[in-house]
């Protein structure tokens, strides 16, 4: 058993040197930092805490004799072994091979030195004992030729007489090359010549002194286990360090952003231009936006008129423009109130979902604005693609958003309310028609009930019926956010009836199911005054 | 050794170590957090950060690593990075230590483009969206999905040339003023282009006896002026040359090797 696990620690201990010695070859700048190396370390770190149970069952007299009946100390001390080998190969294995903190050296070198020194302790320890007690068996048989041969030499003067001259330490050194060798005398009574003395003389004394070198060995050895702990204790601390200065200087592999992390990493919210950024309180900044965007809203909106045939609220887009153009415009004001907002700060709610709404109208207005003259914000003069959906044109906060995302992200999947597909308009003539006051918070369900009231009265652009034809013609945004008034049909059809005028919403519950449903085409031309016709808009 | 000697010893030592530290010099700096944090330092900082060599926390920000509002506290009014074409996508970014590493040694420039870190942080961005299931949430999920299955089956990948995360960026979002080809390659980068180098090294160049150099080489400005019945045309001995007979005066090795003259600048 003993044998088995010396032959597998022995065999882990060079693997760790080998280990440790390819940063020869090999080295990995990124690799300690990453995650596979990340897993290493902790899985190594934590495995080279488990000898301390050793340690600590030990040590501590109560502990030891309260843990005897479940774990034997035998068990524990194969725990302390395998876990401080395996735990150190983790590690060289998470260094990557780059050495290069003071710090990081350290604590590489001071994991070799206790796994060796426990390594040296264990096994080669009682190496250096059985080896000295071999050493010494062999010292006795010597002991005894030589007392033989002192005994043979005292009864043959002349063998001792020739013995003489090499009794010298120059005479001696020089004996084997002037004698012939020959083996050692079995027979007592055969002949000693001077170099069988020589020889013995020479062996007693390398046996001595490989004795010597051996107790010297274990006398320092002696003490190893204070060293293998003193040693242990001060890799801990380093390693202690270690885990410190990775934490404190930042895990690379712990990288978990939250949307907090990305808004205020936003290279906007540093850039100069924005030096601003989040010294006034959001409120006053939404405030601004309104006061600013409701003061360009009225005095640009003018009532229903007529373009390409449908009725609908127009703006004067030509002084939206000039303002677009000019420094402390009621434009300029909105659009810098908007970076000042912090959309988390919103708190939710219909002081929300206002907001975002006035933000897109805003928005699509803008891009008009900004490109005008144009014809419609789908116009390759704004978006070559001609999807002004997806260009991220308006900052809110440190954030650019798109009219997509405003409407998908920020509306719709928050809250559900399919009005809000009519109160977000793109600027277009057939979008509902806009009431000549912004909508506001305090009354927004009355408001947004209204205007769908109003596009639904709208013959040209909202609901239209045939009752001759059972036909049904509803507005194409009906039919593009479909999913929103419930499953199929029947979901837009009950949504019509809530908001339609009364004795069409009355004929649609009599022949709800006889109907045909049919769309506008809808027209993305700007609702601008300037595109109205003259006989229309007398 | 007797306890009262072992007191003595252990006196002495520190009364000697006492003294020591009194003596030494230059003793602030030991008192400086830098010294011992840069126990810790893992290689040095390339030449142009060297200047915050002692000054841990300009980057690191305690617990959270470097955080890149730490870069563009310096980098946020680059023009020549956030205006130029290539370079302006560092804007959107909110990302910098992917492609910037340091701690790389002194003469190691701290930049090493890795298009893949750039779909990392793409993809983090639009999962980073507030909305459970907003758009930019359910793209990046389809996109991550795409990835992973390509990358578990290569024959579903358009290119053999980049990965399938390479392969989700735009070209043409940074590179579109190298091309070369003027578009008329059509956008796909990827069909002969790798990430590693815009060299495509299954590209022979036609042999020097060919003649139809004007497929793919445009003539510069000069030779579409006087200057080129003038000066060109005559220097090589080829006076009645037009501008797309390239062969007859110029040879494949280099523009400036002109046949019959040798190596020829003018300017």
């Amino acid at each position: 058993m003993k044998e088995r696990e010396r032959i597998i620690v022995t065999g882990l201990v060079v693997l760790l040197l080998v280990l440790w010695l390819g940063f020869v070859f090999h080295r990995s700048p990124d690799f300690a930092g990453s995650l596979t190396g990340g897993i290493l370390a902790v899985a190594g770190a934590l495995l080279m805490t488990i000898p301390l149970a050793y340690l600590f069952v030990k040590r501590i007299p109560g502990l030891r004799s309260r843990l005897k009946p479940y774990v034997s100390m035998r068990t524990l001390l194969s725990w302390h072994i395998y876990a401080g080998i395996l735990g150190p190969i983790l590690v060289i294995l998470h260094t990557g091979h780059k050495f290069e903190s003071p710090l990081g050296i350290a604590l590489t070198l001071m994991t070799l030195v206790v796994v060796f020194s426990g390594f040296a302790g264990r096994y080669l320890m009682s190496h250096f004992s059985s080896e000295i007690r071999e050493k010494k068996t062999l010292l006795k048989e010597l002991h005894a030729v030589r007392d033989r041969m002192i005994r043979h030499l005292a009864g043959h003067p002349h063998q001792a007489e020739a013995v003489r001259p090499f009794s010298g330490i120059l005479s001696r050194m020089a004996a084997g090359l002037i004698q012939e060798p020959r083996g050692m005398a079995a027979d007592i009574d055969a002949p000693v010549t001077p170099i069988m003395v020589v020889r013995l003389a020479e062996s007693i004394a390398d046996v001595e002194y490989a004795i010597e070198t051996h107790q010297t060995f274990r006398r320092w050895f002696g003490t190893w286990l204070k060293w293998h702990i003193a040693v242990s204790a001060l890799l801990y601390v380093l390693m202690i360090l270690h885990v410190w200065a990775a934490v404190h200087f930042g895990l690379r592999w712990f990288k978990a952003p939250t949307t907090d992390h990305f808004r205020s990493t936003d290279p906007l919210a540093a850039a100069p231009a924005d030096a601003s950024f989040g010294t006034e309180p959001h409120s006053t900044a939404v405030q601004d936006f309104h006061r600013a965007f409701g003061r360009l809203f009225e005095s640009t909106w003018r009532p229903p008129a007529r373009i390409n045939g449908i009725s609908t609220t127009v703006f004067n887009y030509a002084e939206w423009a000039r303002q677009a153009r000019k420094e402390q415009s009621d434009f300029q004001k909105a659009v810098a109130a908007l970076k000042r907002v912090q959309p988390g700060d919103l708190n939710g709610g219909d002081r929300e979902k206002i907001f975002w709404i006035n933000v897109y109208n805003f928005t699509a207005m803008k891009l008009a604005a900004e490109n005008y003259p144009v014809d419609s914000i789908t116009s390759r003069k704004i978006s070559l693609t001609g999807n002004p959906w997806s260009l991220k044109t308006v900052t809110v906060g440190n954030r650019s958003y798109s009219l997509r995302q405003i409407e998908t992200d920020m509306l719709l999947s928050r809250f559900n309310d399919p009005r809000i597909v009519f109160a977000v308009s793109c600027a277009a003539v057939s979008c509902p028609d806009r009431p000549s006051r912004l909508f506001t918070a305090d009354a927004a369900d009355s408001q947004l009930d209204s205007l769908v009231d109003t596009f639904f009265q709208n013959r040209s652009k909202g609901l239209r019926l045939d009752t001759n034809s059972r036909t049904l013609t509803v507005s194409w945004i009906l039919k593009a956010d479909r999913p929103l008034f419930g499953s199929g049909d029947d979901g837009v059809l009950q949504f019509i009836i809530r908001y339609a005028p009364p004795d069409i919403a009355a004929w649609l519950r009599r022949h709800g199911d006889d109907v045909r449903m049919t769309y506008f085409e809808h027209d993305w031309s700007l609702n601008d005054v300037a595109l109205t016709t003259d006989e229309a808009s007398e | 050794m007797s306890r009262s000697g072992r007191y003595i010893s252990a006196s002495a030592a520190l009364g000697t170590a006492a003294v020591l530290w009194w003596l030494t010099p230059g003793k602030a700096v030991l008192f400086q957090a830098a010294t011992w944090q840069k126990m810790a330092q893992p290689g040095a900082l390339s030449s142009v950060h060297a200047h915050l060599e002692n000054r841990c926390a300009s980057c690191h920000t305690p617990a959270r690593g470097v955080r890149p509002e730490s870069c563009i506290a310096c980098h946020a009014g680059s023009e020549s990075l956030l205006q130029r074409g290539t370079t302006s996508f560092h804007a959107g970014i909110s990302s910098c230590t992917e492609c910037h590493p340091e701690h790389r040694g002194r003469h190691q420039h701290p930049t090493r483009m890795d298009h893949t870190a750039l779909t990392h942080i793409g993809l983090r961005q639009l999962r980073s969206h507030d909305v459970p299931d907003s758009e930019s949430r359910q793209l990046a999920r389809r996109l991550r999905e795409w990835i992973r299955r390509s990358a578990a089956d290569p024959e579903a990948v358009p290119h053999t040339r980049i990965t399938p995360g390479e392969f989700v960026l735009n070209c043409r979002r940074c590179h579109a003023s190298e091309d070369r080809h003027l578009g008329l390659f059509g956008s796909d980068c990827a069909e002969c282009h790798a990430t590693d180098r815009w060299r495509v090294p299954e590209f022979r160049h036609p042999p020097a006896s060919s003649t139809d150099c004007a497929q793919c080489h445009q003539a510069p400005p000069s030779h579409y002026m006087m200057h080129f019945r003038m000066i060109s045309a005559r220097v090589a001995g080829k006076p009645h040359a037009r501008v797309g007979q390239c062969h007859l005066c110029h040879r494949t090795t280099s523009w400036n090797d002109i046949r019959g003259t040798g190596w020829y600048k003018h300017h």
